[in-house]
């Protein structure tokens, strides 16, 4: 009877370790998840966007920016902030969309794609950054 | 009570120990980063296959860029430089990747075979790209493979291989007269999948415009319909006529990514050039003989066709005897290639140089004048010939048949032909063309004193003569005319054929453009283009007598080289010097000294006694002037034998500028030098002759060299090429069909 008394006063103490632990770890582990699935989506959308062949269309337009706006805002699952940066390797030229709370994120992934274009013959640096505002 | 009591502990602490499990469980996984790695794992594979797929569109840039270049400039074909700019692109792709995706990638470009429809497409390894065109299939292809790691991800030697193309093929031609519509039934493949209508597809067609032949329109593009599985119907406007068995038009295809290719429906054209020449020749000798043409090793003939398919030789142009066929297409030159074959042999590829040529207006003369040789980087266009040799060695040799066709490989550069021609610049002492049979000292401003000869020029443009070791013949003179009379100690000295065109000629013997590392092939070009004549004798330079245009052929393989002048008077003169009742002017087509070694000469008497072609022969002693000349002279002996073939336009000229010309000769050159001449006058020396302002003549004459022994008779081994030279029997051309 002492035995097993003894047993689950140690179990007790062993699940009051552990839940005490986890409140503390599982918070930063599933940060870092989220970061890794932001980073996936960023990945995802920049390679649509260079897989498409739209960013040969899309720089060639008058207004890139507002272009890659409307783009990218379709293609990012919703909740995300982002921010999309196109460089032009040659010049250097830079084309930035962003929305307007990106600023605000708590956490936020960048994916950087470098784009061909066989047409107009150049290169791009795409780089796609999603971010959400966490807690609170 | 008491077993109750310990069955609830049991099963409380059976229940806390399986909550411990999960939570230790769940505590281990997060720990662990199960999770984690997963989403990381998804994220190293979207690095690496952007990675894949940029590599891919780097290719595509590249091929975009060389076949964009390469099919619509005229002049950009060199792939080995666009290959230094692939290379350079890469580099800077290879960077980019680097620095952005934190990778280490190396780049390989391996040998790659690409098999379609049975033949092997190959890219050599280092060649990144290659390009196959000009056929009824084409294809722009480039390969190469990357080795990616991504140290921070894990990620080590994963190899990347990125294949690119685009392949074009025609598969049917035909058309519709009542419709005005030609259609094409082609297939497109990009990276070995169809293209469809889905992705965006540039077609162009072009058609020769033989209103305006040898320029290509661009057809207007009616419909192109996509059939599936690649095939699409393309139908344009106008009706393009079907000529000698093909409707003949180029194709261009532009794919989604911009990358061309393109194809022709025919790959080649054959004709036949035709020998004119009799079997036999005949001349006067107490009685007409006959010569059998039976064995005539040194009837070669170096023909240029021009992009009419007009046939030029010397100052002859052939046109063609038939219609004319499909021109030969905008492909660059270093891609053409010339078959020849007699009857029952085999095609041989042979040996051609490209020229740039263009009718030039001299005095109301339309002229055509070589203006340099082509880049071989560029294209074949309205100004260039193609300028090869046929050969008909025995009697029923009548007809050679020639194929000009081009490469499909778009590296396909100009052979480098092995060929006896040299040009030694070293002024003022050397200004040489040299080949097998001659050595010839170009006589001119840069170069006024022939070697061993010791006689100023003062800039006359001539030719000094040489055998291939060195031996002078001593100068052959283009043109001569008018006397200078100079006094020195109370006497009187006249000096004849004092006026003599002036200037500096102008050599070419090797390609122009990126290609002037190459040397000319099959002959070398002389030009003088001069509006001056120089006194042989004191240098005095004057521009009020004659104008003269001269190009010297120095030919490969052959025995013979030949000189084509234009004279025109820009003002009348009557430079004749008399005293004594006697007068000297001194007006000469052409003379050439023999250096003192033959022996015998003879020439071609034109009438005698009703008869005619009289053959007269001779031993050189003193000097003699004979009439009535015709188109042939020679002399031989000590080992040597050298015939002086005219056309039929200098004879002309000779009779008809001079009225009583003379053929001469002169055994001694002032001051005793053995001297053995050839020469045509336009009159007798003694006889004034008035040149009329505008008047104006053509001609050419061909110097032969020959094996004589020293004997009488030997000339005839020289008559019978001198038909060769006659326009009447110059060679003709005809179209056999188009492949």
């Amino acid at each position: 009877m002492r035995t097993l008394e003894l047993i689950l006063i140690v179990v007790i103490l062993v699940l009051l370790y552990a839940s005490i632990t986890l409140r503390t770890v599982t918070p930063k582990l599933s940060l870092q998840n989220d970061y890794f699935l932001l980073k996936e989506e960023a990945y995802s959308v920049a390679r649509v966007l260079a897989d498409s062949r739209m960013l040969t269309y899309l720089m060639a337009g008058p207004r890139p920016e507002d272009a890659l706006k409307v783009v990218v805002t379709a293609l990012v699952p919703p909740n995300r902030e982002f921010r999309v940066k196109v460089v032009d390797a040659a010049t250097g030229a830079e084309f930035v969309a962003e929305t307007p709370h990106f600023r605000d994120c708590t956490l936020a992934a960048t994916a950087v794609v470098v784009y061909s274009d066989s047409v107009h013959c150049k290169m791009y640096l795409v780089e796609v950054s999603l971010g959400r505002v966490t807690g609170g | 009570m008491r077993g109750q009591v310990t069955i609830i502990s049991v099963v409380l602490i059976a229940l806390f120990l399986l909550s411990l499990v999960s939570v230790v469980m769940m505590h281990y996984y997060e720990v662990h980063n199960i999770g984690s790695i997963e989403v990381k794992t998804i994220s190293m594979a979207e690095a690496i296959e952007s990675i894949k797929t940029d590599l891919k569109r780097a290719l595509a840039l590249v091929l975009a860029n060389v076949s964009r270049t390469y099919a619509f400039s005229p002049s950009e074909h060199n792939l080995t430089k666009f290959r230094a700019y692939a290379l350079e692109h890469f580099e800077r792709w290879v960077v980019l990747t680097s620095t952005e995706y934190g990778a280490v990638v190396e780049l390989r470009y391996p040998r790659y075979v690409y098999r379609l429809a049975g033949r092997d497409y190959v890219i050599q390894e280092g060649c990144v790209f290659k390009l196959y065109w000009y056929k009824r299939s084409s294809l722009s292809i480039g390969y190469v493979e990357a080795n990616v790691s991504i140290p921070s991800l894990g990620i080590y030697n994963v190899t990347a291989r990125a294949l690119v193309s685009l392949c074009v093929s025609i598969l049917e031609v035909g058309h519709s007269e009542s419709e005005d519509v030609t259609w094409l039934l082609i297939n497109v493949t990009a990276d070995g999948v169809p293209v469809s209508d889905v992705s965006g597809v540039n077609i162009t067609v072009l058609y020769p415009d033989f209103e305006n032949y040898g320029y290509w329109a661009e057809a207007e593009l009616v419909s192109a319909e996509y059939l599936g599985y690649g095939l699409w119907n393309v139908t344009v406007r106008p009706y393009v006529p079907e000529i000698w068995g093909v409707i003949p038009l180029r194709l261009y295809v532009t794919d989604y990514r911009g990358i061309v290719a393109s194809s022709l429906t025919y790959e080649g054209i054959v004709f036949k050039v035709v020998k004119n020449t009799p079997d036999r020749v005949v001349y006067y000798d107490s009685g007409y003989k006959t010569i059998l043409r039976t064995s005539t090793p040194d009837e070669v003939y170096t023909v240029e066709l021009d992009w009419r398919f007009h046939l030029h030789f010397l100052l002859n142009e052939i046109p063609l005897a038939t219609e004319p066929p499909p021109p030969i297409p905008p492909v660059p030159v270093k891609q053409l290639r010339i078959y020849t074959r007699r009857d029952g042999s085999e095609w041989r590829l042979t040996p051609f140089q490209a020229e740039l040529w263009e009718l030039r207006e001299w005095h109301g003369l339309q002229i055509w004048w070589p203006v340099a040789p082509a880049d071989p980087a560029y294209w074949f266009n309205q100004s260039c010939r193609l300028v090869f040799q046929v050969s008909y060695p025995r009697a029923e040799d009548r007809v050679v048949y020639v194929n000009v066709t081009w490469e499909s490989d778009c590296d396909a550069d100009i052979i480098r032909w092995n060929t006896s021609l040299w040009y030694e610049y070293n002024p003022p002492d050397y200004k040489d063309v040299v080949s097998e049979t001659f050595r010839i000292e170009l006589i001119d401003v840069e170069h006024p004193v022939m070697r061993d000869y010791n006689f100023d020029y003062y800039g006359v443009a001539a030719l000094g003569f040489r055998d291939p070791d060195g031996a002078a013949y001593g100068p052959t003179n283009l043109h001569a005319y008018g006397s200078y009379v100079h006094y020195s100690g109370g006497r009187r000295y006249i000096y004849l054929g004092a006026w003599r065109p002036y200037g500096t000629w102008r050599v070419f013997h090797r390609y122009s453009g990126s290609y002037s590392w190459a040397t000319l092939p099959v002959r070398i070009f002389v030009t003088l283009n001069s509006t001056r004549v120089g006194n042989v004798y004191t240098g005095e330079v004057r521009e009020d007598y004659y104008d003269t245009l001269a190009i010297v052929y120095v030919i490969n393989g052959s025995r013979y080289a030949a000189c084509l002048v234009h004279v025109y008077w820009e003002s009348t003169k009557s430079d004749c010097y008399c005293y004594y009742g006697y007068c000297y002017c001194g007006y000469w087509m052409f003379m050439s000294m023999g250096g003192g070694r033959p022996t015998y000469y003879m020439y071609l008497k034109a009438v005698e006694g009703g008869h005619y072609n009289v053959s007269k022969e001779y031993e050189y002693s003193h000097w003699w002037e004979y009439e009535y000349p015709n188109f042939f002279c020679t002399h031989w002996g000590s080992g040597i034998g050298r015939a002086v073939f005219l056309s039929e336009s200098a004879v002309n000229a000779l009779y008809d500028v001079g009225g009583d010309p003379r053929f001469a000769v002169t055994e001694q050159a002032p001051g005793g030098l053995p001297q053995h001449s050839l020469e045509y006058e336009f009159a007798p020396l003694d006889e004034c002759v008035t040149v009329y302002a505008g008047t104006t003549y053509s001609y050419w004459f061909v110097i032969y060299m020959y094996e004589a022994a020293d004997d009488w008779g030997e000339w005839k081994k020289a008559y019978i090429y001198s038909v060769m030279f006659l326009e009447q029997y110059a060679p003709s051309i005809e179209v056999v069909g188009v492949t």
